[in-house]
């Protein structure tokens, strides 16, 4: 497996081609581990986060481990600031405890036998301060973060909350050139996510360093990072500026986080060929596409039962105003606060967001019309189906 | 509780601290104190690092150690006194060697017992730091590392701190096998007043013809036992709040 | 404080005996067995001394087999026998050392040398007991190593090599080629008795009245002379 650092055609803002230069972390990681391989290109520029999302199993926290040395590199390459942190073609390995890093666990891991401030103390002392020094800098982070009052205070007396900020705390209290946040929210309740989410975005935005960040919420990705990277099957499947990703995702994981319908299909002269949809896509070259629709643009309409589903309007390309249409039938209804999702039977498989007021008229076998207005659908080139992995 | 019952029954309460000064009970008493200290001490110094090895270690066999390790619990330990005396007695494979090169014999030694009461309550330590070893992990290890914090600082400052309770546990398990002891010791120290007649060795000799002592040394080790038990559970309880 | 509750077979006659009588017995139990089909004989073993309290605690038993007369005395006049004892062995004591003798042990003299590691029986159990006393008949002063529990464990200290010397029966060195007997002579030994006698509380008095004669008879006789023991 090679790395896929293709980036998007259009997408990529300049400066991450995959090189180190111009003093920019590059990481190559590539780590076989029983019937596992990740084959992951990252870069990540200093000042600011690249958000690993992916579904659980892709290989995140693996890659993340390597970015830390806990794991060792079977192939590839993780560099730092020009440095060679890890490249088994030549040997070269920077133990965890030499390297310039800091990492948040997603489970914190913060010290039980040691005070708060202790905790966040360690990094320092380890790093050769004076325990008076390190004691003044561990206090100051503890302010910093909010804790003040904790410096005595045992780990285990703190909330999910305070924990996740101490261990931000100690992990940042070293100073490190990178940064490592391993599912930083997923040990807390979702009330407490939003406001966290927001402290460690004010936090990151501080700090100098090069953060990386491991999520399977595309919503921490959204919030806190710049680039987004996905990473499914130990491959990266997108890469990219968070909005460009979210806004016309190219794997089916990212589209369902984001909440939005995907469909594979093929340009022939101007028209995509979704399944029996045809959509104008003028604009794209013959060859394989993406197309997505928000679930919301979509617009059903209930059709009679003596309408012969399939009949009334022979699927097909509507050139005028009203969109495209064809007839299919519901699935399944889940309500949601505000809205219902109206989960479709037709191939391709789409799904439909109404109020709830007319959603809860659907049961499974409905017949309805479907809608998608012009302009509603995206349709772009896959540039990954010519690279079969 | 019934067997209890019955040796408070049987304690002759008037003239017990008669009883507790004759040269025999003392000895006996005072071997108990050192001797299963001693045997603790030295489970330590040769346990945590073994279970530490059946913990991390990754080497062929290693279920073949752990079983080892466990035999003790399971064997008789009048078999296992015969074992140390054919491995360390004077003419064991071992002992041999040192009784002929510098004269040196283990049985009838108070070192002796030691060893004896080490080989039966050695595998309760090891079970309980490799458990504790385990169940900690390597989370707080890794995240120490992170930090910056080398081999050495790890060790001092996260796991040694971190084994403390299952260390604490182990050695306590360890120190009750080795009070108790008897077959073992019996077996491979032998038994004489004063050098490797600990309590439970006076307490079985005493019973074929002063029953009497027994009864009083029995009568002893459980409050000592029953102590120490108490302590422990205080300390614990005091810890967890 | 009963040690050992006899678990007998229903009918069967339960003997308390001495350890040292652990492999003669069985061998006469089989011929008794041979000769009074319906009375298949329990031993138990254990220590005279211990034996004798365990009774007066009201052990059951049947018939009563102890080394040494203090044993039986104790037992007589604690009213624990139904009818006198009758003695039908003797023991006697032996210097005990390894085969090849390679501290060159005579007499008991040698045994307080400085250097002789000497292994005794505890003075709770008849080895014990009599070897203090032939030590003090020949005047030395012994510091032993360990003080065991039975004239067998003396013999297996110095058969495992973990002893020089050790006062034992004569009766547990026979047929061990690990250790060599030395003669203790007469004016220094404490032959050592084995009595019979019927218990007061025997549930099976008849056969037990039957089992202790039987000890003095000419065959049985043979067979513990083979074993090593004195016949009167």
């Amino acid at each position: 497996m090679t790395a896929e650092r293709d980036g998007r055609n259009g997408r990529d803002g300049g400066g991450s081609d995959g090189s180190a230069a111009g003093g920019e972390p590059g990481a190559r990681l590539g780590v076989s581990r029983d019937a596992f391989t990740l084959d992951a290109g990252l870069a990540v520029a200093p000042g600011t986060v690249v958000a690993v999302v992916g579904p659980n199993g892709a290989g995140k926290s693996t890659a993340l481990r390597c970015l830390a040395g806990l794991t060792r590199l079977r192939a590839g390459r993780i560099e730092l600031r020009g440095t060679v942190l890890d490249d088994p073609s030549t040997g070269a390995f920077i133990a965890p405890a030499q390297r310039c890093v800091g990492v948040m666990f997603q489970d914190y891991r913060l010290f039980p036998r040691l005070s708060v401030l202790d905790n966040v103390a360690f990094g320092l002392r380890a790093w050769g301060q004076r325990r008076r020094a390190a004691a003044d800098t561990a206090a100051a982070w503890l302010e910093r973060v909010g804790l003040g009052g904790y410096a005595d205070a045992r780990p285990e007396t703190l909330s999910g909350g305070q924990a996740q900020r101490v261990a931000l705390a100690r992990a940042l209290a070293p100073r490190p050139e990178l940064l490592l946040l391993d599912e930083p929210f997923a040990a807390l309740d979702a009330e407490s996510r939003l406001d966290l989410r927001d402290d460690l975005a004010d936090h990151l935005s501080s700090y100098p360093g090069c953060t990386v960040l491991v999520t399977h919420d595309p919503n921490d990705a959204l919030a806190l990072a710049s680039r987004i990277a996905v990473l499914d099957g130990g491959r990266v499947v997108d890469e990219g500026p968070t909005a460009d990703v979210v806004a016309s995702p190219r794997s089916r994981f990212v589209a369902r986080l984001v909440g939005t319908n995907l469909v594979t299909g093929q340009v022939v002269g101007g028209v995509a060929h979704f399944g029996d949809l045809r959509v104008p896509a003028s604009a794209c070259a013959d060859g394989p596409v993406l197309g997505t629709v928000a679930p919301a643009a979509l617009q059903l309409s209930v059709t009679g039962p003596d309408d012969p589903p399939g009949l009334s309007d022979p699927p097909g390309l509507n050139s005028g105003t009203g969109g495209v249409c064809r007839t299919d039938r519901v699935r399944r209804v889940v309500l949601y606060p505000g809205f219902v999702r109206v989960h479709l039977a037709g191939e391709p498989a789409l799904m439909a967001d109404v109020p709830i007021h007319r959603g809860l008229a659907l049961v499974p076998g409905t017949p309805l019309r479907v809608t998608i207005p012009p302009g509603a659908m995206v349709v772009y080139p896959d540039s990954a189906a010519r690279h079969p992995g | 509780m019934l067997p209890l019952a019955g040796l408070l029954a049987n304690v002759p309460w008037t003239d017990i601290s008669a009883q507790l000064r004759t040269p025999d009970v003392r000895n006996a008493l005072y071997l108990s104190l050192i001797c299963p200290v001693g045997a603790t001490l030295l489970s330590i110094a040769l346990g945590v690092r073994l279970a530490w090895l059946l913990a991390r270690g990754r080497f062929p066999g290693r279920g073949l150690v752990r079983g080892l390790v466990t035999l003790p619990m399971v064997l008789p330990p009048v078999v296992g006194g015969v074992a140390l005396l054919y491995a360390f007695g004077r003419g064991g494979l071992v002992g041999r060697w040192g009784y002929r090169e510098f004269g040196i014999s283990l049985p009838y030694t108070t070192f002796g017992v030691m060893v004896a009461s080490a080989f039966v309550s050695m595998p309760f330590l090891i079970m309980t730091v490799e458990a504790g070893i385990v169940q900690t992990g390597v989370r707080f290890e890794e995240a120490a590392e992170t930090l910056g914090a080398g081999r050495l600082m790890v060790l001092r400052r996260i796991t040694l701190p971190m084994l403390g309770p299952s260390l604490m546990a182990g050695a306590t398990l360890c120190w009750a096998r080795a009070l108790g002891e008897l077959g073992a010791t019996l077996t491979f120290a032998g038994n004489l007043s004063g050098t490797t007649q600990t309590t439970p060795l006076a307490v079985f000799i005493a019973l074929q013809t002063k029953p009497q002592d027994a009864v009083v040394l029995s009568l002893v080790l459980f409050v000592v036992s029953l102590a120490v038990l108490l302590v422990l559970r205080g300390r614990r309880m005091v810890g967890h709040q | 404080m009963s040690m050992s509750a006899a678990s007998a077979a229903p009918g069967s006659i339960v003997v308390l005996a001495p350890g040292t009588l652990a492999t003669a017995l069985p061998l006469v139990d089989k011929a008794f067995l041979k000769a009074h089909p319906e009375s298949p004989v329990s031993p138990n073993f254990g220590h005279s001394p211990a034996q004798v309290i365990q009774l007066k605690q009201g052990s059951p038993g049947d018939a009563f087999l102890a080394v040494g007369v203090e044993s039986m005395t104790q037992a007589k006049n604690a009213g624990l026998l139904a009818g006198d004892p009758t003695v039908f062995a003797h023991n006697r004591l032996e210097i005990v050392v390894p085969a090849g003798n390679s501290k060159k042990i005579t007499s008991l003299a040698d045994l307080g040398k400085p250097g002789v590691t000497t292994i005794l029986g505890d003075e709770s159990t008849p080895v014990g007991m009599y070897a203090k006393q032939a030590l003090a008949k020949a005047g030395v002063t012994v510091k032993p190593a360990s003080k065991e529990e039975g004239s067998p464990s003396v013999v297996q200290r110095v058969a495992t090599g973990n002893a020089d010397a050790g006062i034992a029966f004569a009766t547990d060195l026979k047929g061990n080629s690990k250790v060599t007997g030395i003669d203790i002579p007469d004016a220094e030994q404490m032959p050592a008795a084995y009595s019979a006698a019927v218990l007061k509380g025997a549930k099976h008095a008849q056969a037990a009245r039957e089992f202790v004669s039987f000890l003095t008879t000419p065959s049985v006789q043979n067979q513990l002379r083979q074993l090593g023991f004195l016949i009167p």
